[in-house]
C-alpha cells in the first residue's frame, strides 16, 4: 500500500499475525468475565496460574495495583476472634524463617528471630492500608465510557452508532465529535484520528513501534489490558464464550481495546503507572519495642533484623493466610483420618438424595440425614448433562453446564403432557407482562408520552413501593405463584418437536450411568431417589445469579435434574444400563427437585408422574425435607445476624442486600464416600463430591472429579479469596453505590470499569469483618496414594494447581487412614518427599 | 468516571449506634407521616389552616422518606456509616418539612440551604471515594449558586415588603415595581433551576450516582422537586413578571428535550433515570411558566413516586435484552400526533385553551397511542382487555390526581401567556415523538455529533484541582 | 481412453498442536493471518518432552491437546509461523510446516485482511 520510499528507514513493524499472537497472550492477563445474568466465579488471577501462588499474587498486585493480602489490622482481628490460631501463625512464621533452628537463633540477648517476626505480625504499627488502584485517569475514563456505550445490551433506547464496525473503528468514527477526546489528546489526537490504521492489529503494530520499540511489547500490552480488567474480561467472554448471535451486533476483541489504548498513548494522554509508595521501615520500631541498641548489634544479627524488618505487608499477610489454612486443616484432616474406618450401613435406605457439590448442600444434607433413614450423595449440579435450554420466554438459550464445557445438546422447553390449557394460560400471562412492560418502557421515553406516563403510573408506583417494602412476601406472591405454575406445566423435553431425538439411547445410558460411576452410588438404589439441583431467591439483586448453581452456568439446576430423571425413569435406558452392569431395581423411582438455598425450601418436580405405589414415601420425604429446611434456616440465621423467619422475608424483599451468604466460607473439597464425612460438622464450608475408589480402578472417575468439579471449586475459592483481599480491585466494591450497566454488569457510581468479582456484602459481615477468611482450597481425597499420584501427574491442570500451590491436596489412605500432603514444586528438600505426611 | 474508588475494609462502628439510629429515624418518619392528617385537622380547627400545597409536598416527602428509610434498614445494613446515613436522611426530610411549612423567611432560607448541604453530604456519603467527594463538591457548588439567588430573591422581597412573613411579602409583590419583581422572579427561577437540575445546572444530578441507591430515590422523589415547590409557593411573584415566565418556559422546554435525549443514550440505568428526571423537571417548570399550576403540582407528586420506584428497583436491570427493545407503534404515533396538534389548534383558536393545554393534550395523546398500539399489535384479546383496563385505571388515577392538585391550590391555572407559544411547544413535542418512534422502528441511530454530546452530558471531570490521590 | 490428468497446485501446510486451553489464541492468530480455513482435531494425545499428554477429560474441554491443520500459500503460512513463534515464547506447543499439493486451489484462497 505504501509507496516505496528508500530514504525512510524500514518500519520495524510487527506483522499482523505477530500482533495477533501478542494480543492473544496479553489477553490472558485477565480471565473472561461472564455477564451477571449468568454469573460465573472465575479466578481473577487465572492468567498467572502457571506461576507459584505467592509469586503470582505479587506479580498481579503489581500489575493491577492491588493489595497482596488483607491489611494486617484485619488479620489480627481474625486472630483475636479465634478464626486463626496463634500456634498456626507461629508455625508459619518459623517456616518462613527457615525452620526451628534459625527461628530460635538470638538476635540480641533474650530476643529470638521468631520473637521479632511475631512482634511484626502481631504488634508492629502498620502502614496505612495501601491505597489500591490508580489515581484519576481520564484516559481510562474515556475508554470505559466508550466500552459502556458499545457493549450496552439494551438499556439505551438509542444505541451507539456504527457498532457494526467493531469497537475500535466505531470509536474512531465518533471520537471526532467527542469534546472529551479533544481535551484529552489535543492537536495530536486529531491528527492521529486521520492517519491511524483502521485495522486494530495494524494500529497496534504502529503504536508499539512508536511507544515501546523492541523492548517487551507483551509486557506493555498486558499492562494496558490490566488497566480496565472488567471490560477486558467482558471482551474475552464475548469472543470466547458467548453465543455468536448474541454479540454479533457489536463485534470486539482485545485487539480493539489495545488499539484504543495505544491511540491514546501515542497522543501522550496515558499517564505513567504510578510506582507504589515506598514502604516504611520498621527497624526503628522493632529496636524500640525490644529495647535494642541498633549500633551495638553485630553485623550478621543486624542483617537478620533488617531482613525481618524488610518483609512487607504482603508477605506478612501471606503468613497469616498460611496460618488460616493450617488452622483449618489441622482441625479437619485428623477427623477425616479417624473417619476412614467407618463402615457403611448395609440396609437399604428409605430414600436417596443426590445434591450438588455446592458448599450450601452439605449442612442441608446433614439435616435431612438426621430426620430419617436417608442416604445422600454429592454430584456436580449439572448432573453430567452438557445441555443448553431454549425457552420461549428467555429469548436466547441458557447454557446449563459448567463453562469448561460447550453444550452438546439443545434441549427445548415444552408443555407437560395433558397441561396444554394451563400452559396457554401461563404463556398468555407471561406475554401480557412482557407487553405491558414493553409499552411502559416505550411510553416513558417518547417526547410526547414521557410526561404523561410518569404522571399516570406514579400513584401505582407508590402502591407498589408500599407493598414491596412493607409486605414483600405478599407483593412477591403472584410472581412466585406464576413461576410455580410455569414449572409445573413446562418441562425440558428430551425430544425435539416430536420428531428428532436430542439424545441417542447410548448417550442417555451414558449420562445416566455416569451418576453411578462418578459418585460410587451402588446400583441397588432405594425405592425413591431424589436428584436435587439448586437455585436461590433474590429480588432486585444484580448478583442474584451468583447465588445460583455454578455448575449450571449460573442458573438454577432444576432443569438438569428433570432431564436426568427422565432418562433414569426410562425403561429402555434402565435396560441398557443393566446390560452394562448397573441394574437398578424395578421399584426405584427417580424424582427431580430443586433446593432453594435462600429459603431452604425444596420444590419437587413432576409429582404427577410419581406412581401411586410411591406416594406415601414421597409424602414422608417431603415432610422431612420441610423439617430439614427449617432446621437449616435456624442454623443459618445467626450467621446472617437475622432471625430464621427473616430469611424468608429477605428472599422476597427488594431492599435485601444480602439474601444469603452464598459460598462464603468455602474452604475444602472432599472427594470420598459420604460415610467418611457424615459425622463431621463441616459448617457449610466444604464441597462434597461422592466417590468410591473401589469402583474406580482406572482412576477415570477421580480424573473427572478433579479436572472438572474441583477446577470449578478452585475458581470459586480464588474468586472469594481475592475479592476479600482487595475488594476494590478484585471485587465489586460496595453494593449500595453500584449502577447496573447495559444489562450485563455493574459499575461503581457514574461509570468506569465493569466491576469484577463479588461485592463486599457477599464477603464481609455487617460489622465490616471478613466473613470469608481468605485461604486456598484444601482438597482431601480418600483413595490409595498410587491412584491419586497417577491421576495428578497425568494431567497438566492438576499438576499445575497442586504443584504451584493454588490448591492444597491431602490424600487420606482408605486402609490406614494415613494422610499425605502433596508437596509444591518449589518446596524445600527438607519439606519432605513429593508427598509428605502431616499428621502421622 | 475512572476516578480512584476506594472502599477499604469498613471499620466496625459501636454497636448501639448501628442498632438505634436506623430504627429511630424510620419510626419517626412513619410516625410523622401518620400524624400528618391529625396535624392538618388541628390546624384547621385552630384557624391557621396549612395550605394544600404544603400538605401535599410534606406528605410526598414524608412518604418517600419513610419508605426509603424502611428499605435502607435492609439495604444499608452493612454500611459502616449507617448512623450518619440515617441521621442525615432524617434531617433532610425535616429540612424539607420546615421550608415547606414555615411562613418565616429566615427559617425558610435556613432550611432551604441546609437541605442542599445535607443532600450534597449524602451524595458524598462514601467520603473515602474521590469520585464521591467530587460529586458532592459539584452539588455543593451548584446549590451555592442556586441558594444565593434564592437568598437574594427573599432578601429583595422581604426588604421591599418590610416583613419576614412570607405570605405578606408575596402578597405585596403585585404592588412592586415591575423591574424589581422581574428580578426577584428571575432569581427565584435560577434557584429553582439549580435544584431541578435544569441546564446549565444539570451536571450535579447527572453525576450524583455516587449516592447510595435509596438516597438517589429520595433525591429524585423529593429533593429535586424543591425547585417546583419554590415557584409554586411564589406564583404571585411569577405572575407579576412575564419575563420570568417566558424564561421558565424556555428553560423548561430545553431541559425536557435535552433530558430525554440523555435518557435515550445512557447505557447505565441510574444515569438514564437521572436524564429522565432532568427532562421531567423541565416539563414541570415549563408547565409552571405556562400557568398550569395544578398540572405541575400533580406532576411533582406522581413523578416523584414514579422515579423513586424506578430507582429503588434499579438492581433489576440485569439481563434485559436488545431484541425486546420497546416501541410504541410508529404508525400509530404518526396518526395520533398530528391529530392531537389539530385539536390543540382548534382549542387555541376557539379561545378555550388554558395554561395546561400542553400537559393535558400530551396525556390524551399518550393514552391514545398506547391504546392504538395494543389494537394494532398481535396481542391476544385477553391481553388487550387487561392492558386496556390497566390503561383506563391509570387514566382515572391521573384525573383524580389532577383534581386533587387543583383542589389543593388557591389558583389552579394562571392566564395563558401566549397561545401560539403553547402550540409551538406542543408541535415540537409531538414532532419529536414522531421522529423518535420512526427512528426506533427503523433502527437508525442518532446523528453522531448529537449522540456524543448527549453521552457526554454531565460527565464529572476526572481531573479536579487540588485532588491528588 | 486417456488418463484423467490431475492438475495439482503447490501450497504449504502448517500443523499446530497446542493445549486445548490455548485454542482461542491459535484461532485468533489464524484469523488474523487471513488464511481461508483450517481443520481442527480435538482430543489429541501424545508423548513429548514433558511426558505423556492424555486426551481430554469428560467434563472439561480445556484439558488435553488440540491440533490445527491449515493449508495456504507459502507467504501466509510463514506469517502464521511467525505469529506462532510469539505465542510459543510463553505457551507450550509444536508446529510442523511442509509442502503439499492440493487439487482444488480455490478452497485455500486467502481472506482479504481488513482494509485501511
Amino acid at each position: 500500500m505504501n509507496m516505496h520510499s528508500p530514504l525512510v528507514a524500514t518500519d520495524p513493524l510487527l506483522t499482523r499475525t505477530e500482533v495477533a499472537g501478542l494480543v492473544a497472550l496479553a489477553a490472558r492477563t485477565v480471565p473472561p468475565m461472564w455477564p451477571l445474568e449468568s454469573a460465573i466465579a472465575v479466578n481473577p488471577l487465572a492468567g498467572f496460574e502457571d506461576r507459584p501462588f505467592s509469586e503470582a499474587v505479587r506479580a498481579a498486585a503489581e500489575l493491577f495495583g492491588a493489595r497482596e493480602s488483607l491489611p494486617l489490622e484485619v488479620w489480627r482481628g481474625l486472630l483475636d476472634r479465634g478464626r486463626i490460631e496463634e500456634s498456626a501463625l507461629r508455625d508459619a512464621a518459623i517456616r518462613a524463617l527457615g525452620g526451628t533452628y534459625k527461628a530460635m537463633a538470638n538476635i540480641a540477648p533474650g530476643v529470638m528471630a521468631i520473637d521479632v517476626l511475631m512482634a511484626r505480625l502481631l504488634e508492629a504499627e502498620t502502614a496505612k492500608p495501601m491505597a489500591s488502584g490508580e489515581g484519576s485517569d481520564p484516559a481510562a475514563a474515556f475508554i470505559a465510557k466508550w466500552c459502556a456505550a458499545f457493549f450496552d445490551q439494551a438499556i439505551s433506547a438509542s444505541p451507539m452508532p456504527h457498532r457494526d464496525l467493531g469497537l475500535y473503528r466505531a470509536v474512531l468514527t465518533l471520537a471526532r465529535h467527542d469534546a472529551e477526546y479533544a481535551k484529552l489528546t489535543g492537536e495530536a489526537g486529531q491528527t492521529l484520528l486521520l492517519t491511524v490504521p483502521r485495522d486494530p492489529y495494524e494500529a497496534i503494530a504502529e503504536g508499539l513501534a512508536e511507544c515501546v520499540g523492541d523492548s517487551d511489547p507483551l509486557g506493555h500490552l498486558s499492562a494496558h489490558v490490566a488497566r480496565l480488567p472488567g471490560w477486558a474480561g467482558h471482551i474475552r467472554w464475548r469472543a470466547e464464550h458467548a453465543d455468536r448471535e448474541r454479540v454479533a451486533h457489536a463485534p470486539a476483541g482485545i485487539a480493539d481495546l489495545l488499539a484504543l489504548w495505544l491511540l491514546l498513548e501515542r497522543t501522550g494522554a496515558v499517564p505513567e503507572r504510578e510506582e507504589r509508595s515506598a514502604r516504611g521501615n520498621p527497624v526503628r520500631w522493632l529496636a524500640r519495642h525490644f529495647g535494642l541498641d541498633l549500633e551495638g548489634l553485630d553485623p550478621a544479627k543486624a542483617n537478620r533484623l533488617a531482613d525481618i524488618a524488610s518483609l512487607d505487608e504482603g508477605s506478612l499477610g501471606g503468613l497469616f493466610m498460611q496460618a488460616a489454612e493450617w488452622t483449618y486443616a489441622n482441625a479437619l484432616v485428623p477427623k477425616l483420618q479417624h473417619a476412614t474406618r467407618v463402615e457403611p450401613t448395609a440396609a437399604r435406605p428409605d430414600a436417596q438424595l443426590v445434591f450438588c457439590i455446592d458448599v450450601r448442600s452439605e449442612p442441608f444434607r446433614r439435616q435431612i440425614e438426621r430426620t430419617g433413614s436417608y442416604e445422600t450423595f454429592g454430584y456436580a449440579g449439572f448432573f453430567g448433562l452438557p445441555i443448553a435450554l431454549h425457552s420461549e420466554r428467555a429469548g436466547h438459550r441458557k447454557r446449563l453446564l459448567p463453562v469448561l464445557l460447550s453444550p452438546q445438546h439443545d434441549v427445548t422447553e415444552g408443555v407437560v403432557a395433558g397441561k396444554a390449557d394451563e400452559a396457554n394460560q401461563v404463556a398468555a400471562h407471561d406475554l401480557r407482562s412482557v407487553q405491558t412492560a414493553s409499552l411502559f418502557n416505550a411510553a416513558k421515553l417518547g417526547t410526547g408520552s414521557a410526561f404523561a406516563t410518569a404522571e399516570a403510573t406514579g400513584p401505582l408506583a407508590g402502591l407498589a413501593m408500599m407493598a414491596r417494602t412493607l409486605a414483600p412476601r405478599l407483593a412477591e406472591r403472584s410472581r412466585a405463584r406464576q413461576e410455580q405454575r410455569r414449572q409445573q406445566v413446562f418441562e425440558p423435553k428430551l425430544v425435539y418437536q416430536t420428531d428428532s431425538d436430542i439424545f441417542s439411547l447410548a448417550e442417555k445410558i451414558g449420562y445416566a450411568s455416569a451418576l453411578f460411576h462418578l459418585t460410587g452410588m451402588k446400583a441397588e438404589t432405594a425405592r425413591l431417589v431424589v436428584l436435587a439441583g439448586h437455585g436461590a431467591s433474590a429480588v432486585n439483586n444484580p448478583y442474584a445469579t451468583a447465588l445460583d448453581c455454578g455448575a449450571c452456568g449460573g442458573h438454577a439446576g432444576g432443569a438438569n435434574a428433570r432431564v436426568l430423571v427422565a432418562m433414569l425413569n426410562d425403561p429402555e435406558v434402565r435396560q441398557g444400563m443393566a446390560a452394562q452392569g448397573v441394574a437398578i431395581p424395578h421399584d426405584t423411582w427417580f424424582l427431580a427437585a430443586q433446593h432453594d438455598t435462600t429459603t431452604d425450601e425444596v420444590t419437587i418436580f413432576d409429582r404427577c408422574r410419581v406412581p401411586e405405589s410411591h406416594l406415601a414415601e414421597l409424602a414422608t420425604v417431603e415432610r422431612d425435607l420441610k423439617a430439614a429446611g427449617k432446621a437449616n434456616r435456624e442454623r443459618r440465621a445467626p450467621l446472617l445476624n437475622r432471625t430464621p423467619e427473616d430469611l424468608l422475608i429477605g428472599a422476597a424483599h427488594w431492599g435485601e442486600i444480602r439474601p444469603e451468604w452464598g459460598l462464603a466460607g468455602n474452604a475444602a473439597f472432599l472427594v470420598g464416600p459420604r460415610n467418611w464425612s457424615k459425622d463431621i460438622d463441616l459448617e457449610g464450608r466444604a464441597f462434597l463430591h461422592s466417590y468410591n475408589w473401589e469402583t474406580d480402578p482406572s482412576g477415570e472417575a477421580l480424573t473427572t472429579i478433579l479436572t472438572a468439579p474441583m477446577v470449578v471449586a478452585q475458581w470459586i475459592s480464588c474468586q472469594y479469596l481475592f475479592s476479600t483481599i482487595d475488594n476494590q480491585r478484585y471485587g465489586a466494591g460496595d453494593k449500595v453505590t453500584q449502577n447496573v450497566l447495559g444489562g450485563i454488569g455493574v459499575v461503581q457510581g457514574n461509570g468506569g470499569d465493569l466491576k469484577v468479582g463479588l461485592p463486599c456484602q457477599s464477603l464481609f459481615t455487617d460489622m465490616g469483618e471478613p466473613f470469608h477468611v481468605p485461604q486456598r482450597l484444601l482438597t482431601v481425597v480418600q483413595a490409595p496414594l498410587e491412584l491419586v499420584e497417577a491421576v495428578v501427574t497425568g494431567n497438566d491442570i492438576l499438576a499445575r494447581l497442586f504443584g504451584k500451590g493454588w490448591v492444597q491436596l491431602v490424600v487420606v489412605d482408605p486402609q490406614t487412614g494415613k494422610a499425605l500432603r502433596w508437596r509444591e514444586d518449589d518446596a524445600d528438600e527438607q519439606d519432605g518427599y513429593t508427598i509428605r505426611s502431616i499428621t502421622c | 468516571m475512572g476516578l480512584r474508588k476506594e472502599f477499604d475494609v469498613p471499620q466496625p462502628m459501636s454497636f448501639s449506634a448501628r442498632l438505634d439510629t436506623p430504627k429511630i429515624v424510620t419510626l419517626a418518619l412513619w410516625g410523622v407521616l401518620g400524624s400528618l392528617p391529625i396535624v392538618v385537622l388541628i390546624s384547621r380547627i385552630a384557624g391557621v389552616p396549612i395550605e394544600g400545597l404544603a400538605i401535599i409536598i410534606s406528605a410526598l416527602t414524608l412518604f418517600a422518606g419513610a419508605l426509603v428509610a424502611t428499605y435502607s434498614n435492609r439495604y444499608m445494613r452493612s454500611d459502616a456509616r449507617s448512623a450518619r446515613f440515617f441521621g442525615s436522611l432524617g434531617a433532610l426530610v425535616a429540612c424539607v418539612l420546615l421550608f415547606v411549612l414555615t411562613n418565616n423567611a429566615i427559617l425558610f432560607a435556613l432550611a432551604w440551604v441546609a437541605s442542599g448541604l445535607l443532600l450534597a453530604g449524602l451524595i458524598g456519603h462514601n467520603e473515602e471515594w474521590i469520585e464521591a467527594r467530587a460529586a458532592a463538591e459539584r452539588s455543593r457548588r451548584t446549590f451555592l449558586v442556586g441558594d444565593l439567588t434564592v437568598l437574594g430573591a427573599l432578601g429583595l422581597l422581604c426588604w421591599h415588603a418590610g416583613t419576614l412573613r412570607l405570605d405578606v411579602a408575596i402578597a405585596a409583590s403585585s404592588a412592586m415595581p415591575e423591574a424589581l419583581v422581574s428580578a426577584i422572579a428571575l432569581l427565584l427561577l435560577a434557584g429553582a433551576a439549580a435544584r431541578c437540575a435544569l441546564p446549565p445546572f444539570s451536571g450535579w444530578l447527572l453525576s450524583s450516582m455516587t449516592a447510595p441507591t435509596p438516597i438517589s430515590a429520595l433525591m429524585h422523589a423529593g429533593l429535586v422537586n424543591a425547585g417546583g415547590f419554590l415557584l409554586l409557593r411564589f406564583t404571585p411573584v411569577l405572575e407579576a413578571a412575564p419575563a420570568a415566565r417566558y424564561a421558565a418556559i424556555a428553560l423548561g422546554f430545553i431541559a425536557a428535550l435535552w433530558g430525554i435525549g440523555i435518557m435515550a443514550v445512557r447505557p447505565d440505568i441510574k444515569r438514564s433515570l437521572a436524564g429522565s428526571t432532568v427532562s421531567q423537571m423541565g416539563f414541570m417548570i415549563m408547565s409552571l411558566g405556562l400557568g398550569a399550576y395544578a398540572a405541575a403540582l400533580w406532576h411533582i407528586v406522581a413523578h416523584g413516586l414514579f422515579k423513586a420506584w424506578l430507582f429503588l428497583n434499579a438492581g433489576s436491570a440485569i439481563g434485559v435484552q436488545a431484541d425486546r427493545r420497546p416501541a410504541l407503534d410508529s404508525r400509530v404515533v404518526t396518526v395520533i400526533a398530528p391529530t392531537t396538534l389539530a385539536i390543540g389548534c382548534v382549542l387555541a383558536l376557539s379561545g378555550s385553551a388554558r395554561g395546561d393545554l400542553v400537559p393535558l393534550l400530551l396525556a390524551a395523546a399518550t393514552g391514545a397511542a398506547t391504546l392504538g398500539t395494543i389494537l394494532i399489535e398481535k396481542v391476544g384479546s385477553a391481553s388487550r382487555l387487561t392492558i386496556a383496563a390497566i390503561l383506563a385505571g391509570l387514566a382515572l388515577l391521573h384525573v383524580l390526581g389532577f383534581e386533587l392538585a387543583q383542589a389543593a391550590l388557591p389558583i389552579a391555572h394562571a392566564a395563558m401567556l401566549s397561545t401560539s407559544l403553547a402550540i409551538f411547544i406542543l408541535a415540537t413535542f409531538l414532532g419529536g415523538w414522531v421522529w423518535q418512534s420512526r427512528r426506533i422502528a427503523s433502527r437508525s441511530p442518532l446523528p453522531a455529533p448529537l449522540y456524543v454530546r448527549l453521552l457526554n452530558a454531565g460527565t464529572l471531570s476526572p481531573a479536579l484541582p487540588g485532588e491528588r490521590p | 481412453m486417456t488418463a484423467f490428468e490431475l492438475s495439482l497446485h503447490r501450497l504449504r501446510k502448517i500443523e499446530i498442536v497446542v493445549r486445548a486451553e490455548d485454542h482461542h489464541m491459535v484461532e485468533d492468530l489464524l484469523e488474523a493471518s487471513g488464511i481461508g480455513g483450517w481443520t481442527k482435531i480435538r482430543d489429541v494425545a501424545g508423548m513429548g518432552h514433558s511426558g505423556f499428554h492424555q486426551g481430554k477429560t469428560i467434563f472439561n474441554d480445556q484439558t488435553g491437546l488440540v491440533m490445527y491443520v491449515g493449508v495456504a500459500e507459502s507467504k501466509v503460512i510463514s506469517d502464521v509461523a511467525r505469529g506462532l513463534s510469539r505465542l510459543f515464547e510463553t505457551r507450550a506447543g509444536v508446529t510442523f510446516l511442509s509442502d503439499v499439493e492440493v487439487i482444488r486451489s480455490d478452497y485455500f484462497a486467502t481472506h482479504e485482511t481488513v482494509a485501511r
